[in-house]
């Protein structure tokens, strides 16, 4: 479903990404994980077409970045992209409007569950009500590819499940599911897959239950095995 | 999808720009209907907040047209405008004829509200009007109105396409800069070179264009012009295509080295 080929990205002097190499499958839950500085956030906005200028090949159900991709993918940003302006209903219609795949009910559902009124406007939402009404939208999309970067940094314990289960219910399960973070050990029972990102290079990429017979260890204690200072 | 990314750009904005268009036309009224040489400062206290509101407009107008090529396309809100499944093109040409959309209908805000303005005044005040018509007997009749009257309207129909334009022209050059300041090209000191390209480019055209052409109207003695139709079409021919290669140069430029942060 998603294919990398040697795909590197420099910024000025820095070498973001290295040669990545990656085949990712349909039906799964992928773990990309790796310290900040990584090459996380550059990867996936590689996969969203918001940085364009990389060296190798990108190909998602076999087409390059564009506007197929991008009505594949349901993408979950590491900040906020609603604007001041729109009210939640605004935000709603735009997600409509621009996704066939998106489900109005369910995202109704979603706020009823998250707490949040769609009436509200997006000025008045607090970081973190902005960061459910923008995660029910993305999960609100019947979507062959979630693309979520680091859901659940910068979000305290009790919500952490929240989002967690809020992904775990509403994604298809023949989707492909991408999370991002650097915080494994309250997700990593959720992931088929993990890639460890080392200063923009893959050391690492394997099945979990594989990972965890081979080395004997959970994913987080490996995890800081390989990226201890 | 190109008529539902226009009617959500129309969303962003109409908050910023329809308080100003309801006040306008509504102090054009108040205005007209409160002028009164006997009460001199109540016309004042009317005239003034119209012809404020004017102002205001224009550059509310300035800000949202600024604000469409930059936090709509490339703040926080790109993560949201180019992870639509819209083509690049798309996305362009909604802000471009939004801008258009917004800026035509306070020109013709404008004309509605002088319109509104001068004709309930002309109308309340018609003792006033006729002091004035005789007092000023002489100068008002070395106008000839039935002259002027139909080419001020004639040049307003000629040379509307051309404003239409002129400022397709500025919004492509203002989406060239923007794009190119958003591109693996541009790592620093992003509003400075946007700037200056934007100067440079400006610069560039409109020298070119006085270098080549030559003006496509020409005054006639009492109120009277001719159009020049070559240098008409000419002169449209010139800033169309200038816009098309910006446009597309945006997109390609877009396409191959976005870097949004």
């Amino acid at each position: 479903m998603i294919e990398l080929k040697n795909v590197s990205k420099h910024y000025k002097q820095t070498e973001a990404l290295k040669n990545v190499s990656l085949s990712l499958k349909p039906g799964q839950i992928v773990g990309i994980l790796g310290p900040n500085g990584s090459g996380k956030t550059t990867l996936i906005k590689i996969l969203n077409g918001l940085l364009r200028d990389y060296s190798g090949e990108v190909l998602i159900e076999n087409q390059g970045i564009g506007v197929h991709s991008k009505s594949l993918i349901s993408y979950l940003p590491d900040q906020t992209y609603l604007a001041n302006w729109m009210t939640g209903e605004k935000a709603i219609d735009l997600f409509k409007d621009m996704y066939s795949d998106f489900d109005e009910s369910r995202m109704r559902d979603l706020l009823s569950k998250l707490k949040l009124d769609s009436k509200q406007s997006i000025k008045t939402m607090s970081k973190g009500m902005k960061e459910r009404f923008q995660l029910a939208l993305v999960m609100s999309r019947k979507a062959k590819i979630y693309i979520l970067d680091e859901p659940i940094g910068g979000v305290d314990p009790a919500a952490r499940e929240l989002i967690l289960n809020t992904i775990l219910d509403n994604y298809a399960t023949d989707s492909l599911v991408i999370i991002s973070t650097h915080i494994i050990s309250e997700i990593e029972q959720i992931f088929d897959t993990v890639v460890f990102l080392k200063e923009g290079e893959v050391v690492l990429c394997d099945d979990v239950d594989q990972i965890r017979s081979t080395h004997n260890k959970s994913i987080d204690e490996l995890f800081k095995e390989i990226f201890k200072c | 999808m190109l008529i539902k990314l226009i009617k959500h750009d129309i969303k962003s904005s109409y908050r910023d720009l329809f308080p100003l268009y309801m006040g306008l036309l509504l102090f054009a009224v108040i205005a007209a209907v409160s002028v009164n040489p006997e009460r001199e400062w109540l016309s004042v206290v009317t005239i003034l907040p119209f012809f404020a509101l004017f102002i205001a407009t224009t550059v509310i107008l300035t800000l949202t047209v600024i604000k469409l090529f930059t936090n709509r396309l490339y703040s926080k809100e790109g993560y949201l405008t180019f992870t639509l499944p819209v083509t690049t093109l798309e996305t362009f040409l909604s802000k471009i004829i939004t801008a258009t959309l917004w800026t035509l209908l306070t020109f013709i805000v404008y004309v509605l509200a002088t319109t509104l303005f001068a004709g309930l005044w002309v109308t309340l005040n018609w003792t006033n009007v006729q002091y004035a018509l005789n007092e000023y007997r002489s100068f008002w009749e070395v106008i000839p109105w039935n002259t002027l009257i139909p080419e001020v309207l004639r040049f307003m129909g000629i040379s509307l396409p051309q404003a239409i334009m002129s400022f397709v022209y500025s919004s492509a050059l203002m989406l060239i800069t923007v794009v190119f300041v958003n591109t693996s090209y541009v790592t620093s000191k992003k509003l400075a070179i946007g700037i200056i390209v934007y100067l440079v480019l400006n610069f560039i055209f409109n020298n070119l264009y006085t270098n080549i052409f030559t003006d496509w109207f020409v005054y006639k003695e009492n109120y009277g012009f001719e159009i020049n139709w070559l240098m008409y079409f000419l002169d449209f021919l010139y800033f169309g295509l200038i816009s098309v290669g910006l446009i597309t140069l945006a997109v390609w430029l877009n396409d191959h080295k976005l870097e949004l942060e």
